[in-house]
């Protein structure tokens, strides 16, 4: 398996992936899984200077998520999935991509979203795609960065 | 593409009020109060006497915003220069929202790892080596170590910005950050390793053998890479201090 | 007394403004403020020895998102005052037993102004809640007055932990020299060499690449035997 974390933040590529979890599961690789992004060019362009010789960044949209991480393999690569929201990461699940972990680093405060920790916020659809995820057997976390606690989210329903 | 609109005084106060961008951070918007702060007074001249047009513009940028607090100024520097293309009808505004949320996070990824990751650890090092000859010239040179470059990109980063984003991009890629970074890390590393060799310089008693003195190295060589790993799991340096404090207590009570 | 903690209240404040709300120009390196709070309360190098130490312990965590790293500002003034504090005492030595458990000790300085700094960005969303509904009313100035406000409170919060801190390594510091009885080699002054291996492997952190790690033994090895080398000659 080439995935060494599946995450979804808002901010897709950004500090606390790069200098956090890049170096603490020791990928080499970011596929950034994003519709959006994978439309534009120019936004594309700047996320790839934040990569390095060590650290490959690679876009797909979320239908081409499949072939993508076939490639990851091929190359023997170890990648972190970066996409922007748990729908988007329900989607890659349901596109044929297995993973049993699923990190969530940052969801932006936004009006009627339901604070979780300090960075994350759920809307009611958040909600409905993390326990979509959960029953499919996936474990569910929110953490932003490598150096603090977990918060586990889930078993069913959710505790606050 | 027109000319800059803004005369240069109301530039010269939006670079100004970057350096505030955090003096509102919160959990929600983060630095959203803070950059609607710092373009206000290029807002405020562009709107002039349209009171709902500025009210909308400050709106936009009361959004959610985060990013590298020294590279955002090239953000800065950007949305001005949409800002001017805005007002003057040339822009859609919602490419406004559009390109400062796409780039706060490439650009705080490229900041992160340059200022935090690298630049700050070398300038660190370098000052607390210096600072066993005196203090005072240890503080100087970690402030100068950080605050040029700082200074640099903050004013070079903020007029690229405003020249339009092509040439943001010109600056970002010019600027070389990736390779910079590597550098200033390597760098950092070495000095480290001369600060760890003054750290068991220090730990030798005076008149101690050559014996001793490769003893107490290679068991600093050993504590150095046991600590590393550590600090690369995650544990956090509180967490072995505490442990070092107990070890302290045990070791004290005899 | 009193003198030296209304100074150290607006220094204090001001480097814990540099920290997060204000500039980023580095005054708020354990380095500078620890040679602040040292001079403040009777020992220049004292202090400054404290906060070269704690300069390097925490440089690893950054400062990313809303992850926030231990308050080493926070640290550096406990430390510092403390260390000066004993140094006053002991008419200007340093004695690195106390140096060593005061600097221990700054762990909970740390970790409380991590607290203290997550309770100033939860306000902080209440002033931003006011700023934008002022501005939807379309109050403009409102925006100036909500960054002024949360200026404010990074300041005036800085400043307060600047003063308990400070306070607390007074009295650590003068308590401190009395459980150590003088001139003995106890427990915490065999760890003090650990303290600065600790911040050369949290810069050595920093970076994963394979060339940083054999450059940073390297250059360990070469200016080791170079100091042994200058001081003691080839014997």
């Amino acid at each position: 398996m080439p995935l060494a974390l599946v995450r979804v933040d808002s901010r897709l590529v950004h500090g606390q992936v790069v200098e956090g979890w890049v170096p603490h599961v020791m990928a080499n690789c970011l596929l950034v899984v994003n519709d959006d992004l994978a439309a534009n060019p120019f936004l594309r362009s700047v996320m790839e200077l934040a990569g390095n010789p060590s650290l490959r960044i690679v876009f797909c949209t979320l239908d081409e998520v499949s072939g993508a991480v076939a490639e990851i393999d091929r190359r023997g690569e170890k990648a972190i999935l970066l996409c922007a929201t748990p729908s988007d990461a329900a989607r890659i699940l349901a596109g044929g991509v297995r993973f049993a972990a699923l990190n969530i680093g940052n969801l932006h405060f936004g009006a009627g979203r339901v604070e979780i920790t300090p960075s994350v916020f759920f809307a009611p659809e958040d909600y409905e795609s993390v326990e979509a995820l959960q029953r499919q057997g996936v474990q569910v976390e929110v953490r932003g960065t490598p150096f603090e606690p977990g918060k586990s989210v889930g078993g069913g329903g959710f505790e606050f | 593409m027109s000319g800059g609109i803004l005369p240069d005084s109301v530039r010269r106060a939006v670079w100004r009020r970057q350096f505030l961008v955090q003096g509102c951070w919160n959990y929600e918007g983060m630095q959203n109060v803070g950059f609607a702060y710092s373009i206000l007074p290029a807002l405020r001249h562009l709107y002039a006497g349209r009171p709902e047009e500025l009210t909308k513009a400050i709106k936009r940028h009361l959004e959610f915003f985060n990013t590298q607090p020294a590279m955002g100024s090239v953000i800065l520097g950007a949305a001005v220069r949409l800002e001017e293309r805005v007002a003057a009808g040339e822009e859609d505004p919602r490419a406004i929202g559009t390109f400062k949320v796409g780039l706060m996070g490439s650009i705080g990824a490229i900041g992160d790892a340059y200022f935090w990751g690298a630049l700050k650890p070398l300038a660190s090092v370098a000052g607390a080596i210096l600072a066993f000859v005196h203090p005072l010239l240890g503080i100087a040179l970690l402030l100068a170590i950080y605050n040029f470059p700082h200074l640099m990109v903050r004013s070079r980063g903020f007029k690229a910005g405003m020249e339009g984003q092509e040439r943001a991009m010109t600056f970002l890629k010019g600027a070389g950050f990736k390779l910079r970074t590597e550098d200033r890390k390597t760098v950092a590393a070495v000095l480290g390793g001369i600060y760890g060799a003054l750290a068991v310089w220090h730990a030798l008693a005076a008149g101690a053998s050559w014996g001793i003195a490769i003893l107490y190295f290679a068991a600093a060589t050993l504590l150095a890479n046991l600590f590393t790993m550590m600090f690369r799991k995650a544990v956090s340096p509180s967490e072995l201090l505490l442990l070092l404090l107990i070890v302290g207590l045990l070791l004290f009570r005899r | 007394m009193v003198w030296r903690f209304l100074l150290t209240a607006v220094l204090g404040g001001i480097c814990y403004l540099d920290r997060t709300a204000a500039l980023q120009v580095m005054l708020h390196r354990p380095l500078i403020v620890g040679s602040i709070a040292g001079a403040l309360f009777g020992s220049f190098p004292a202090g400054a020895a404290a906060g070269a130490v704690l300069e390097l312990l925490y440089i690893a965590r950054l400062p990313v998102g809303a992850s926030i790293p231990p308050d080493d500002t926070g640290a550096a003034i406990f430390a510092g005052a403390g260390a000066a504090t004993a140094a006053e005492m002991a008419g200007g030595a340093i004695d690195y037993a106390v140096v060593a458990a005061l600097l221990l000790l700054s762990v909970l300085c740390a970790e409380a102004g991590k607290v203290a700094d997550r309770f100033v960005r939860r306000v902080n969303c209440r002033i931003a809640h006011v700023t934008i509904a002022a501005v939807d009313r379309g109050d403009i100035a409102a925006v100036d007055h909500g960054l002024l406000a949360g200026v404010t409170l990074f300041g005036a919060v800085g400043a307060a932990l600047s003063v308990l801190f400070a306070g607390f390594g007074v009295m650590a510091g003068r308590w401190l020299p009395e459980v150590f009885s003088p001139g003995e080699q106890d427990g915490f002054a065999h760890l003090f060499p650990l303290l600065p291996l600790l911040g050369a492997a949290s810069v050595l952190s920093c970076s994963r690449s394979e060339r940083s790690s054999i450059f940073f033994y390297l250059a360990m090895a070469i200016a080791f035997a170079g100091i042994l080398a200058w001081h003691w000659g080839f014997r």
